[in-house]
This record gives C-alpha cells, structure tokens and sequence, in this order.
C-alpha cells in the first residue's frame, strides 16, 4: 500500500508503519483497523506523522493513535518520545490548550433515579458553572500570589480552596502536579488571561457530560473501579483556557524565530522546537508545567461545580450522590517518562498531542488503588453517541510508551457542518435519541454535531485490538452543556 | 474585490487573505479577522484610533504576517476590539507602523471564537484570481 509515494507496511491487523525514507529520523505507525484507512487517507494527517519522524532525536517511531485527523505541525492523536541529550522539545508538539484533558466520575445514582431530571440537572449545570467564550467569574479573580500557586500546586489548591477531596490526587494522571513548573517563565500577557478563568469550561469541543453506564466488558474491573450497571456518571473535558494558550503562542513564537539557529530542517515551521537541555527549551518546559498544572486546578474545580450544581438540582445530599472520581487524564502535553527502547530503559520526553496516556500494571507513577491494574484510561465520544472507559496495558508500554488514543477525531470540518446542518436539526435529533443539549453558542452545537466525529466505536475497538487499552464499560450520554 | 476566504479544515480553519499587495494584505487582515470572529455582530459604536508598531524578528514575509495577526488576534480576544480599517504610515526594515480604527465590542458577540494563530503551512504567494493579480495569504488557525 502507497501513501503519497511512501510505503505503508503492515505491522498487524491493527498496527501500520511507514518506513523511515530521506529525512525522517525515525519509522511512522499509525493504529487503525482496515475500514478505518479510506477515512485517514483522506486528510494530510499523515503526511503530518511523517512530518514528526523528522524530528531530531526521535525514538521507536512517530505513532498517531485511532483518532488521527489532521491538524498543524504533529497530527491531533499524534504521540512522539526524544531523548533527553539529543532530543527536542516542541510547544507544536504539546498544542495550545496545554493538558487539555477529561475526568471522569462515578456517583451512586441510576437512571431511575435522574430520568425525570435530566433537563434540571443540565440547566443546574448551566447555572453553575461559567461556560462558553471567554467565560470566567467561577470563582474570585486570582491575584498575582494566588496564580502562583494555582501554576505550582495544580489540583491541590483547589482542593485546599475547598474543591474536592485529596484522595482526588491519586485517582489524577501525574496526581494533578507537574513539579518542573516555574512562573518566572510566564509572560505578563499569559498571567494576565488567567486571572480569571480557573473553573471555566470554556468553548469548542469542552463540554460537561452526564451519562450512564450501559455495558460491562470487564466484570472484576469494574467493580474494582466502583462502577455498574445503570449507574450515573459524569464527565468533565476543557483544559488550561486562555492562559495555556497564551504561553504556547509565547514559546511557538521565539523558537520559530531561532529556527534558523539549528542544525537540522523542520518540515513545517509549527514544529519549531529546540534542543531539550537548551535554555530555551528548559524555559518553555517549565512554563508549560505550569499551564498544566493551571489545568488540572481548573477540572478539579469544574468536577465540584458540577457535583454541586447536581446535588442542588436533585435536592440531594452529598452522601446520597456518592460522587467520586475515577480519574483524569490529560491529552496535550509532554512529560518525562521511563520507558524501554529496544531493551535500554531511557528517561525521554514524551509528547502527546491530542492523546491519552495509559499507563500498564506495575508504573511507579500510579497511585496505589491503580498500580496492580493500570491506568484508567477515559475515551469520550460525540454528543450523541457512547463513551468508554477502558484501562492501560503493558502492550501500550512496549508499542506506544504508554500512549492511547484521546476520543473519536473528526472527519467533517467546522465549515463544512456549518454548511451541512442547522442548529434546530442537530438538537431536535439529540432530543429525539433522549439526549439533553445546552450550548452557550448555537455554532458550537451544529459544529460539534455527531456526523463531524468518527464512530467512536470503531476508534476503541482498533485500541484494543492494537492492544493499547482493554475496554472496562461502556457509556451512554443523558445530557451535556457545551461552551 | 474579497478580502479573504474561509478554507475547509477538518479541526480547525484555515484562511486565505488576499491583498493588492503585501502592504494591502497587512491592512485588510485585522478588518477580516474581526469580520470572521464577530460575523455580523457589529455594533454602531463611538469609533476609537490606535496606532500599532511591530518591530519583525525574521525576513520571512509570511511569518511576518503571522506574527502580526497573533497581535491583532491578541486584541481582539483580550481587548475585545473590532477593527473596521487600518493605514500603514511605515513598512519596511522589519518595521511595521499601522494606524488601525476600532470599535470596542463586548465578548459575548463573538460568533467564531479563535484561539490562536498558527505557523502551520504558512505561505504568501501571488496568484491571478479573477483576473487580477493578488497577493494570498494563507493562514492556518485553532479554534
């Protein structure tokens, strides 16, 4: 098979590379099941993965998870690991919205218990918790002290501001904290946007989600994780809004201007980078753990206004929800990870774009409760279709460092549903399925419609037959407020 | 003569820019760009003049560009400006004068937010487009 006039091998039945050829640094694979290739082919997204092979440094391959589409400098589902030494560090490779990610949680109650409620319960979200454009006032503004802290702390200040439990943290990808972070490395323009946007949902594909669980795959792990059938779940996507934004744009900018200045082409300028250990580089990391850190202050802060905005709407107490999170995981970021490359163990900077970490049995970077089993990992679907939680695998720490795929990836572009439906036609056929929908944009609701995304399903079940993640549950959403 | 068109992109969007010359495509740009994220939702408002400098790091035209749109994306985002016309009064040496009118707009009329501007398959090229020579700009932005 011929993409662009580069081979494409097959690896198995759901595994597929791209050989390294002239400049690349390294093999590209992509994960996918046959039906699924007409649909990549059909974008420049791998063109893009090969692209990243590029990459200086690079280790095993440039890998795109299921969900590949395309997007600018790496492909969104793009997953890439450097040395240290010799590696690189790329804020194209993170993205914007720095630890954009999703959380999902459990609670106590079944769908007889909301059934009647669905509407109240998404308007109570409406209500509490500030969503759509520029959204912002969930809390205090920050002074400069306290957005210190929110970009040192990450999830614990807000559990110190009273959002949320402690045992949050383990149930945390990175327990809601990334040490490296250092504000000094934050222009006055991104501390300015996140005064005030900490619990702010914001706009795009960020929604809040109530569902319920509507199939068992894995019996004993599901009990394990505390959920059931029938059983009613939230969950929670946005990331570090503005402020992430703003230091991505920061960095992007100063390292396209000293692209020049390295000693190896870049095939497309969003994937200005620089050497890991350079200065610029170890500036650019340590400002990004703090946007990361910025957004998981930010979910833990959204999951509590959402546990609230549900007990208030049901006259219910907290016991009686039994809410609780599973866990969280992020999708734009780079981390330094332990991994085994061709049998040596390497500290390497691993970028995840538009892809979820998970982790297998036995990583030290799980907490207790996960340790023997693995990793949550959470795959959101579109508006009208199911989500799932599966669990990482020790083929994922061989094949992808660790790496799966983060929701279903579009195949219709944002103009193109515009063109394609209304408003009325995407909600009235929400409505028709059972689904509740608020949207603070009517644009968002026709843009995210569910013909813009791939079946979800078909992502999860190359996932698993990639061996990458093992489906746990299955779920189904009740209602859902979008930015 | 348009001053832009919206280009298919399957997560984001892409944009391309046309101008009679790269002075023109510098100045029609912050007017389209508010025109892309307010839509139609302009409001009759006291008009208010500020006057921009850039100072350029590269010698590439099109990154140029970029990084003036990030500054004019950056306004309208943060300071929630409506840019209706603007005047280059200096362009050269990697100097960049612009006197821009505005139209302070409230947030929640933005229709299309965008969040960034990227540097992904950024390109100023010349093209004959109905029968005029113009400059395109194509730009490449998240939303």
């Amino acid at each position: 098979m011929k993409f662009k006039g580069h081979t494409i091998d097959k690896i198995s039945e759901a595994i597929w590379e791209i050989p390294q050829s002239d400049g690349m640094s390294s093999s590209a694979r992509f994960y996918a099941t046959q039906k699924m290739l007409p649909q990549i082919f059909k974008d420049n997204a791998l063109t893009q993965l090969i692209n990243v092979a590029h990459l200086p440094g690079i280790q095993k391959y440039a890998m795109a998870m299921p969900d590949i589409h395309y997007g600018y400098g790496f492909p969104i589902g793009g997953v890439a690991a450097f040395e240290l030494d010799d590696g690189i560090i790329s804020p194209g490779g993170v993205g914007y919205d720095i630890n954009c990610g999703v959380r999902f949680c459990r609670t106590n109650l079944t769908y007889d218990d909301i059934k009647d409620q669905v509407e109240n319960i998404v308007k109570g979200l409406y209500r509490y918790v500030p969503s759509g454009v520029g959204s912002s006032g969930a809390i205090k503004k920050l002074n400069q002290n306290e957005e210190n802290e929110v970009m040192t702390k990450g999830a614990q200040w807000a559990i110190e501001k009273g959002f949320g439990e402690t045992d949050d943290l383990g149930h945390t990808e990175n327990f809601g904290c990334m040490e490296q972070a250092n504000p000094d490395r934050i222009s006055e323009r991104a501390r300015k946007r996140g005064l005030d946007q900490v619990g702010t949902l914001g706009s795009g594909n960020h929604f809040l989600e109530i569902g319920i669980i509507d199939e068992i795959y894995d019996a004993p792990l599901a009990e394990k994780l505390d959920v059931r059938l029938d059983q009613v779940i939230v969950m929670v996507h946005s990331g570090s809004r503005g402020f992430g934004y703003q230091i991505c744009d920061d960095f992007l900018h100063e390292m396209v201007t000293k692209l020049s200045d390295l000693p190896f082409h870049i095939p497309d300028k969003q994937l200005a980078c620089m050497p890991f250990r350079s200065e610029l580089g170890q500036r650019y990391f340590q400002a990004m753990c703090c946007a990361a850190n910025y957004a998981w202050a930010n979910r833990q802060v959204l999951m509590s206004l959402a546990k609230k905005a549900i007990m208030k709407s049901l006259s219910i107490s907290d016991h009686a929800l039994g809410f609780k999170l599973i866990y969280d995981v992020c999708h734009n970021i780079a981390k330094l990870e332990r991994h085994n490359v061709y049998g040596i163990e390497k500290m390497l900077c691993v970028h995840r774009k538009g892809a979820t970490r998970a982790f297998g049995p036995g990583r030290e970077e799980l907490s207790d409760e996960y340790k023997d089993i693995g990793q949550p990992v959470i795959i959101p679907g579109d508006m009208g279709t199911h989500s799932y939680l599966l669990i990482g695998t020790e083929k994922a720490m061989t094949e992808s460092f660790g790496s799966c795929c983060h929701g279903a990836g579009r195949v219709l572009s944002r103009s193109a549903a515009k063109r394609s439906f209304s408003f009325h036609e995407v909600k009235n056929k929400l409505q028709k399925q059972g689904i509740v929908v608020w949207s603070v944009q009517k644009n968002t609701l026709v843009e995210e419609s569910p013909d813009t995304y791939k079946n979800v399903s078909d992502v999860v079940e190359a996932v698993e037959i990639a061996g990458l993640a093992k489906r746990i549950v299955r779920t189904r959403p009740l209602g859902v407020l979008k930015g | 003569m348009i001053n832009y068109k919206i280009i298919d992109h399957t997560a984001d969007i892409a944009v391309e820019f046309y101008g009679k010359s790269i002075e023109d495509l510098f100045e029609s740009a912050a007017s389209s760009l508010s025109q892309i994220v307010y839509q139609q939702n302009k409001p009759e408002t006291t008009q208010e003049i500020q006057s921009l400098a850039f100072q350029f790091d590269n010698n590439d035209p099109a990154i140029n560009f970029i990084d003036y749109l990030r500054e004019i994306l950056f306004l309208i985002n943060q300071e929630h400006y409506y840019f209706t016309d603007c005047n280059i009064t200096d362009f050269g040496n990697n100097i960049l004068n612009i006197t821009c009118d505005y139209i302070k707009i409230n947030a929640i009329m933005i229709v299309n937010e965008i969040k960034a501007v990227t540097y992904h398959d950024c390109s100023i090229t010349q093209k004959v487009i109905e029968g005029k020579e113009l400059y395109v700009a194509k730009v490449t932005f998240d939303i």
